[in-house]
């Protein structure tokens, strides 16, 4: 019997396929509803990919099929994690909604709260 | 103002609906954005757990400068696209249920992240329509008009401001639906 500990091990690049299936979406010129409706995978399983989570077997399938693309391409020794390229804080990118304009003192505090608020929550991204 | 794409109001009540589908909903029933975001995978954050980290940010964000700030959605992640939602858990329960519901549209239509106080017009108007039809779904309009709910009784069941509430009784047509309806 084989040793599990001395097995290779190949693991799923969800994030990389995830971002590959953009750049499928962006040549089309589709958007993710249109992916969801062509490949027949729900939006909210493209939502939950988009968060890291990796799709079921039939959702792989459907999108593979849907964009042409391999699933080898995404196969990768060892472990995938966040910790390998954190992602700097000077990176920090939000999508923030205004209720009016700004005065400085909220923009500092706002500035200061998302900084926090991204060291403390980083760890997510793992 | 940006133009919203044609067939984007439909594709939205699309998401609305089959977002209710998914979670064993009616078409009409009320979507708590809570439930919603645990469903989507998107961890929500209230401002008031940030409170040890950025006593000073957070102090004036939920006092004195409580109005200026409401939802945000940081990337976090190898690749910086998984999100995570910021919000103000002092306003009104009616008012973060907007707030959600909003960032919840960005994360359904998988809008890419912009830099800090910018706003891509197009994407915004869209959450902009998403959040709300999240909460109030045409057919959850027409079924509030059908059953003459009142604005006030409507507007609890839904978990939204009675302002909410009116614009997308408005907007959905559910009115003009239901009154054409009653003169059949």
């Amino acid at each position: 019997m084989q040793n599990r500990n001395f097995m290779p091990k190949g693991l799923f690049d969800a994030e990389e396929f995830f971002k590959a299936l953009d750049d499928v979406r962006e040549s089309r010129k589709l958007t993710w509803k249109q992916v969801a409706d062509k490949s027949k995978v729900s939006a909210s399983t493209l939502t939950r990919m988009a968060q890291g989570r990796r799709p079921d077997v039939d959702s792989m399938a459907a999108l593979l099929k849907w964009s042409g693309l391999s699933a080898d391409s995404f196969i990768v020794d060892g472990d995938v994690t966040d910790a390998e390229i954190p992602s700097p804080l000077a990176s920090l990118a939000a999508q923030f909604r205004r209720d009016r304009n700004l005065p400085p003192e909220g923009k500092r505090a706002i500035e200061a709260t998302l900084k926090a608020m991204y060291q403390h929550f980083s760890h997510l991204g793992d | 103002m940006a133009v919203l794409r044609h067939g984007f109001k439909a594709d939205a009540n699309g998401h609305a609906v089959a977002l209710r589908r998914e979670l064993q909903l009616a078409d009409h029933a009320p979507l708590c954005p809570w439930r919603l975001a645990k469903y989507l995978e998107v961890p929500i954050v209230p401002l008031s757990e940030l409170k040890s980290c950025e006593p000073a940010g957070v102090r004036y964000l939920t006092g004195k400068g409580k109005s200026l700030f409401s939802a945000v959605t940081i990337f976090v992640g190898r690749h910086g696209c998984k999100r995570v939602v910021l919000h103000n858990d002092t306003h009104a329960k009616s008012r973060q249920a907007a707030n959600l519901a909003h960032e919840l549209a960005h994360a359904i239509l998988i809008h890419p992240p912009t830099p800090p106080f910018t706003a891509d017009a197009v994407a915004e108007e869209e959450a902009k329509w998403l959040g709300p039809t999240l909460l109030v779904s045409n057919e959850a309009a027409l079924h509030i008009v059908a059953k003459a709910m009142l604005t006030s009784t409507a507007a609890e069941l839904y978990g939204v401001s009675e302002s909410l509430l009116e614009m997308r009784l408005n907007v959905s047509g559910a009115r003009i639906r239901q009154s054409r309806r009653s003169k059949l």
